[in-house]
């Protein structure tokens, strides 16, 4: 049995509130950079307060699109996040 | 010869009389052949963050496109005019060592922000951080209303950094009135319906006229670079003004679209050649992030139903 590698990524590092689309791409390379083929990158939202249309799309959409929804594990999403990541799932492609 | 121009900057200018900034700057804003440039500003009496932020970027950019080959600018007479320019950097930012002796006092925080300007991504955070530190010191605002500001103020200086395809970038000004914030960001690069005619989808609408382009530009899910961004930044501002009972101005080209109680939309006979992105924000209401962004959700849930249909039919949509 293969071990999961699961890799925890605490978001509140970069500020209570995540914009700007530029620090988002940065941020996606590097969690792409992080995924492993039989690994979860953990994104940790303890202490996000807000996040903007760019930066959402570029961590609901366009990074688990990019790894699949397989390889990602949210955590401690408040209520009005886990509603913004619902709705840009839904607009997403995969 | 070197040519010589004169403009003249008088009175107030109000968010509701940019249409005379512009008439009154426009030998400036269309400058293209180094000229001597006199600004007659003695009888200026007032000028709001949106016709600050103009000036500021219409000079800064003849400076730097090195369009100004001498001239003078004539100061204010009034005083607070005089001062409160100075407080907000104006004479600093055209002229690195300005010649006017600054009789502002800078003893610390006032509520007053210097005129931000922004080229790079690199900037963004800083121009949001900033407006905000600056209306914190007027103002008391909640943490809703600070996430809402945040949010927002970062997509429209963004897109003015991706959409705008101008090296000169943009500039911000915000000011706390009585009763309600101000905030403009401008930028002189291509004009919405320039950038919007680059997604072929939205080319026809964009090239139909100045309104049309923007009316377009301000809906859900549309953008210029759909490979790059999803077109949620205005739509969310505007929701997010909606819901406070504030407006928000937008001004490219020869159009102006407002979304506010009552809505405008109309072609002027002066143009912009660029952008302007207002925001009026009313200070005894709320500016409620989550509830803006539930409202996007639905719009954005009811145009992907809207768009199933036009698949079938062809043809992308008109704003409304």
């Amino acid at each position: 049995m293969t071990a999961t590698v699961e890799e925890h990524v605490k978001l509140g590092e970069h500020g209570a509130v995540l914009a700007g689309r530029s620090h988002a791409i940065e941020l996606r390379a590097e969690l792409t950079r992080r995924v492993h083929d039989d690994g979860v990158v953990v994104l940790d939202f303890a202490d996000i307060e807000a996040i903007s249309p760019s930066f959402a799309d570029e961590i609901f959409g366009r990074f688990v699109d990019e790894v699949g929804l397989e390889h990602v594990e949210m955590r401690n999403l408040s209520q009005h996040i886990e509603l913004v990541a619902r709705m840009v799932r839904r607009q997403s492609p995969s | 010869m070197t040519p010589e121009i004169s403009i003249t900057l008088s009175g107030g200018y109000y968010l509701h009389s940019y249409k005379r900034l512009l008439r009154d700057l426009e030998p400036a804003l269309m400058l293209d052949v180094p000229s001597v440039l006199n600004v007659d500003m003695t009888k200026l009496t007032f000028m709001g963050p949106a016709a600050l932020a103009t000036t500021t970027a219409t000079l800064m950019k003849a400076r730097d496109a090195g369009l100004i080959a001498g001239g003078a600018i004539a100061h204010p007479q009034a005083k607070g005019i005089y001062r409160y320019l100075h407080r907000m950097d104006f004479f600093r930012v055209l002229f690195h060592e300005p010649d006017f002796p600054d009789p502002s006092t800078r003893h610390g925080p006032d509520g007053l922000l210097e005129c931000q300007h922004f080229k790079e991504d690199k900037d963004l955070r800083g121009v949001a951080a900033a407006i905000l530190a600056a209306i914190e010191q007027k103002r008391d605002i909640d943490a809703m209303a600070r996430y809402a500001l945040d949010t927002c103020l970062s997509e429209v200086v963004e897109n003015v950094l991706f959409h705008a395809y101008t090296e000169h970038g943009g500039v911000a000004a915000v000011q706390a009135f009585k009763k309600e914030l101000e905030i403009a960001i401008v930028d002189l690069g291509e004009g919405i319906a320039a950038s919007l005619a680059r997604n072929p989808t939205y080319a026809e609408l964009a090239r139909r006229d100045d309104i049309t382009a923007i009316r377009t530009a301000m809906t859900p899910n549309v953008t210029s670079t759909p490979h790059r961004n999803k077109g949620w930044g205005l739509a969310f501002t505007e929701l997010l003004l909606a819901l406070n009972g504030g407006k928000l101005f937008v001004r490219s080209g020869q159009g102006l679209v407002i979304r506010g109680p009552k809505n405008t939309d109309k072609l002027d006979d002066v143009t912009l050649p660029g952008t302007l992105v207002a925001m009026r924000i009313r200070l005894d209401q709320p500016l409620d992030y989550s509830k803006a962004w539930e409202s996007l959700g639905k719009a954005v849930d009811s145009l992907s139903k809207d768009a199933d249909h036009d698949r079938d039919s062809g043809g992308a949509r008109e704003a409304r």
